[in-house]
């Protein structure tokens, strides 16, 4: 039994195979595609939201938690009340979606964020930097 | 009136204990598949990360491929069963059978040479970026 992580050159696991029994020609087909992978013997499937492949040791590694905090998550709509997020990474990709719609996404730069939400609904606020795991926060903003 | 039990002889690779046996009279042990003949046995399990579209048209390079399939004894087929999580804008989505909607969805497909592929029709719009779908599998083999 093993589990073959398959990765990109940042070590993103973009496919992860447990093959119950694996055999050398496998692990052939593997190269035979040009794929570069990790093997574990004992790890489950690992989801690639919480692992990546460190490309330098080559061992499978749980992705770093940002040090993101939503210090303010409830505020009221329009007006000039705000929700704040402290602790963003000024390299972070942030977006942010409502109702599965994406209203921005971009790297602001700074390192915290407020928010203004004119209506009562919930943003959800995602901040992507790799390899960390994407951080998530919901802001909900009532009448 | 005829109870026999004919399980093979029509193409499928499923076997029983020994073939065309009268249910009402069978040993249980001939009606059972054999223990030294597994009809199915899990092989593996895996997923495949499959980008979005950036364009409206659909075409076989958006399809993500796995290197998941294993060549199978001759005569034995692999099965597959297939779900995922469907793309979103980062920090959305949640594993679920393959979906296809007017607008969106994810799944596979097992090509003839026995490859899956992985595929995602939800299309970005604009410059966002959506996070991948990611194409979950299983696959089943008959060891004959």
């Amino acid at each position: 039994m093993a589990l073959y992580a398959i990765h990109d050159e940042s070590g993103k696991i973009k496919q992860a195979n447990k093959i119950f029994a694996p055999t050398a020609a496998y692990e052939q087909q593997l190269r035979d595609l040009g794929q570069s992978f990790a093997v574990d013997p004992t790890a489950m499937l690992l989801s690639p939201d919480d692992w990546y492949v460190d490309v330098a040791g080559g061992a499978l590694t749980e992705r770093p938690t940002l040090p993101v905090v939503a210090v303010r998550t409830k505020i009221k709509a329009g007006g000039g009340d705000r929700g704040v997020l402290i602790g963003v990474p000024k390299a972070g990709k942030v977006t942010i979606t409502t109702g599965g719609m994406v209203l921005f996404q971009d790297t602001p730069g700074a390192t915290e964020l407020e928010i203004p939400i004119p209506v009562p609904c919930v943003y959800r606020v995602a901040i992507a930097l790799w390899p960390y795991r994407t951080y998530v926060a919901e802001i909900e903003a009532f009448a | 009136m005829s109870r026999g039990v004919v399980f093979q002889g029509g193409g499928t690779g499923l076997k029983i204990g020994s073939v065309e046996q009268d249910a009402a009279s069978a040993d249980v042990f001939d009606l059972l598949f054999n223990s030294d003949i597994q009809p199915l046995r899990l092989m593996g399990t895996g997923y495949v990360a499959v980008p979005s579209l950036r364009a409206y048209n659909w075409s076989p390079v958006w399809a993500e491929k796995s290197s998941a399939l294993i060549t199978t004894p001759s005569g034995t087929y692999p099965l597959f069963i297939v779900a995922g999580k469907q793309s979103g804008y980062g920090g959305t989505g949640y594993l679920q059978t393959p979906i296809h909607t007017g607008s969106l969805g994810f799944g596979a497909v097992i090509t003839s040479n026995r490859e899956l592929w992985g595929l995602n029709f939800s299309r970005d719009i604009g410059e966002p970026w959506q996070v991948d779908a990611i194409v979950n599998y299983c696959i089943l083999k008959n060891y004959g």
